[in-house]
Parts: structure tokens; sequence; C-alpha cells
């Protein structure tokens, strides 16, 4: 009878050592369970992330074939057909007389003056130009241009010793610029736009500020900013932090700053058009 | 001092549940009466105090009713579906009923009632099955198992019922033989359960103060 008892001893310590265990294998596995879920959760977020910023880059590899072929048209096709005219007007302007001959000179002014401001254009709008002059001398000659038409008094502040940030990254930061610059004109009424770049040993930053009428921070969540959210897009694009603010009556300003030794993160390769 | 490893253990839980109360959610502040009820229990067992008839049997009883019902509400409450609850409510009741069935007519007054005993243990081993199960299915992606407090709390419980249910389902049979075998089974068995189920409420609780701390911060930043 002994000798039983002392079996459910064992039985009791055995079932209750086999329970134990089966409970240290129940929440060894919710804990395993979970953590490899949210291994997953964060792979799927990681994939959804990679997937938008291909995305983008394709939407923006579009935008920028779209605007150079524009670019190629303006210079190749309408500012020959302007030369053209320019030079029919000159041959036009020797069988006249002084007061017709003058008219037709200033026709001949007015349309040079066309043929500068298209090729202009057409250098804004080509990332060739940016990948050949650089950064500064582009948004150099832009500022100019854009200084000179009248409409909106643009200044351009280059701090520290100028190194370049790649063709890409350059061309990103000039669309940024021009996104700005066309929030600016378009929608702020602003009289003063001021870019300021600033070239650090292990930062770059880039600040763009003007005097508009600035909006409500609620409209960077909203549908309606959707040129803002681009600047921050395409600034997250390059591996780069872009931080918007703005008020009411406060004007705007774009604060982006990035690691120049971190690779960018979308742009080893070159645009299908581009020469390079 | 060893025997009462168990009685520290249950202190210990309930002054850092009184430590970290005013952070604790609302589920997890009734085991602050709770704690204070087992506490309270336990010394007046210690000192002889509950012997009625040669036994404290009756108030165990009555002891495990009060503990049935505190872990399976908590549980239960853990769950955000109506009729999930109705159902863990109605369940309750029935176990609760049989308890006292038990008492009265089956086991009696004095005597330990094993079998309500384990029939209580054993729906909160699948109460907290069910919950582990839920955690599995509805995972939030933001969730954080290791940090989550009422992970702990039911994983204190799952053990704490896992440990004494071999030992119930037994104890009729061996107690009331005079084994001196079991009777060291009898001290080393709740010792070991207390001593899990108390630290992992008291990990529970301390997650549960962290977790409000940081979220505190947040909204004060």
């Amino acid at each position: 009878m002994l000798f039983k008892d002392e079996e459910i001893i064992l039985l009791i310590i055995a079932g209750t050592a086999i329970v134990m265990l089966l409970g240290v294998f129940i929440v060894s596995f919710l804990l395993l369970y979970q953590r490899k879920q949210n291994k997953n959760v964060l792979e799927k977020e990681q994939l959804k992330s990679s997937f938008q910023q291909e995305l983008l880059k394709t939407r923006m590899e579009i935008q920028e074939e779209t605007l150079n072929h524009i670019s190629r048209e303006l210079h190749d096709n309408i500012t020959q057909v302007l030369s053209f005219v320019k030079l029919n007007l000159g041959v036009l302007g020797r069988n006249l007389g002084e007061h017709e001959k003058a008219r037709v000179n200033d026709n001949r002014e007015l349309i040079a003056q066309s043929i500068s401001d298209l090729r202009n254009l057409s250098k804004s709008l080509s990332f060739e130009h940016i990948s050949v002059m650089g950064l500064i001398k582009t948004l150099e000659i832009e500022t100019e241009r854009v200084n000179r038409s009248g409409i909106i008094n643009v200044s351009l502040l280059v701090d520290g010793d100028y190194y370049t940030l790649g063709e890409q990254r350059e061309l990103v930061l000039f669309r940024i610029f021009q996104e700005a610059l066309n929030n600016a004109l378009k929608y702020a009424q602003a009289d003063n736009f001021k870019m300021s770049l600033y070239y650090k040993e292990q930062m770059f930053n880039l600040t763009i500020e003007d005097d508009g009428v600035g909006f409500e921070p609620e409209l960077l969540k909203d549908k309606g900013g959707s040129g803002l959210r681009n600047i921050v897009n395409r600034a997250a694009l390059i591996g780069a932090e872009a931080t918007i603010n703005s008020s009411p009556g406060n004007g705007c300003s774009i604060n982006l700053s990035l690691n120049p030794l971190i690779q960018e993160t979308y742009v080893n390769g070159t645009y299908s058009n581009s020469p390079g | 001092m060893l025997d009462y490893i168990y009685f520290y253990f249950e202190l210990f839980a309930f002054f850092v549940c009184l430590y970290t109360y005013k952070k604790l959610d609302r589920n997890f502040k009734v085991f602050l009466p709770f704690l204070a009820f087992i506490v309270i229990y336990e010394f007046a067992n210690l000192k002889y105090w509950t012997l009625w008839h040669h036994t404290n049997a009756w108030c165990s009883n009555l002891e495990t009713i009060i503990e049935i019902v505190i872990y399976t509400r908590f549980i239960s409450a853990l769950d955000t579906r109506r009729s999930y609850k109705k159902r863990v409510n109605i369940v309750l009741f029935i176990i609760v009923l049989f308890s006292f069935i038990d008492m009265i007519f089956i086991q009696g007054f004095f005597m330990l009632n094993t079998i309500a005993i384990v029939l209580q243990y054993s729906m909160l081993t699948v109460l907290v099955c069910l919950y582990y199960f839920k955690l599995i299915n509805n995972v939030d992606e933001s969730l954080d198992i290791i940090r989550h407090p009422p992970f702990w709390a039911t994983a204190g419980i799952l053990f704490y019922t896992l440990a004494f249910l071999f030992y119930y389902i037994a104890f009729s049979y061996m107690a009331y033989k005079q084994n001196y075998k079991f009777f060291i089974l009898a001290q080393v068995i709740p010792n070991i359960a207390c001593l899990i189920l108390y630290s992992l409420l008291s990990v529970a609780f301390i997650y549960q103060y962290k977790k409000a701390k940081s979220i505190a911060a947040v909204i004060k930043t």
C-alpha cells in the first residue's frame, strides 16, 4: 500500500512537471510567434515603403523625361524657328525705309529676347545642365532669370565650401527649389524669396523662405498640399529630411538637411534619356 | 523560514501593487484589495486563527471562490467582445454554484473542496489559453508582448493553476492518508506556485506602471 502511495506522489510530481512544461511551451510559443509576426509586419512595412519609393522614383523619372523632352523641343525646334524668323526679318529689313527698318529691328530684338528666355527656360527644365554646370551655377542662372522678370525678388546665399552632392541629388534639390518658387508665385503672393545653402563637412542644409501669405500647418496633411508633400517625398528619396513651417501671414520656410557622406538611396543610375 | 516563502511573495506583490496603484489601469486596480485580502488571510492562517473544527479547509474553500471570481473577471475584461464576457460570466456562475454545492452537499464544509477547485483551475487554464489564442490571432502590430502587463499576469495565473492541478486531483486521496511525503509535496508545490504567480503579477504591475509613465511623458511633451 505504501508503494502505491509513493507511486501516486511520483505521478503528482511527474504530472505537475509535465503540465508546467506545457505552460512554459505555451508561453514560449506565444512569445516566439509574436516576435516572428512583428518581424513579418516590419518586413511588410519595409516592402511597402520601398515600393512607395520605387513608385515615386518612377514618377520622377517620367517627369524628368517629359521635362527633358520639352526642353529639347524648346531648344531644337522653337528657338530654331524663332532664329529663322529673326534672320528673315533681318533680310526683310534691308529693303525697307528707315522708319520700317527701326520697327523691324525692334521686333528682331523682341524675338532675340524670346530666344534667350526660351533657352534659359530650356536649361532650367533639363537635367543635363545641372550635371554639366552643377547646382550652384544652375541656381544662379535661375535666380537671375526670375529676378529679370521682376515678378519676385529671389536671393541666393551659399555658405561654406561647395562640394558636389551628386548629379541626382542636386537635380532633386533643384526641383524642390522650383516647386517652392512655383508655390511662392502661385499661392503665397510673396515679394521676396530667399534660398540659402550651407555646405558643412558632414551636413548639407538647404533653407528656402518666402514672405508670402503662409498657410495653416494642417494643409500639409490635406490633399490640397500635394506640392508641399511632393517636396517632402522628393527629399525622402535622396535620404534628406524636409521640415516645412508656416502659419497664416508669416510666410513659409522649408528646411532640408542631408548627410553628404551617406550614399543616396535611389541614385545609382542615370535616367533613360540621360546623356551619361 | 522557507516554509513561508509564498507569504513573502504575496506581501511583495501587495506592496508593488500599492506602489504602482495610481498608474494601474482599471482592470488591474482590483488586485490591490484582493492582494490585501490574500495577505490578511494567509497571515491569519499562519497564526492558526482560521482553525475551526481543527481545520482551515472551510476558509480555503471560500478563498478559492473569491480567487476564481477575481481572476476570471480579470481575464474576461481583457477581451472586448460582449458575447464572450457574457458566456464567461455564465460559466463562472455555474462553477461558483457548483463550488457551493460541493461545499454543502458533496465534500462538505470542513473538507477541502478539491473537486470544485480542480474545476475552477481548469476553467482558468482554458480562459488563459483562449486569451493567448486571441493574442496570436488579433495581435496589434505595435504590441510588444514582453512589455504587455496582461501577458505577465495571465502567465502567472496559468502557471499557478497548472502547478496545482495534479496536486488537488490527488489531494483528497493522499491528505487524509496522512502520508508524510505528501506533506512535503504540499509544502513545495504551493510555495512554487505562489512564487511564480506573485512574482509574475509584480512584473505585470511594474510594466503597467512603466507604460502609464511613458504615456504620461508623451502627453506632457
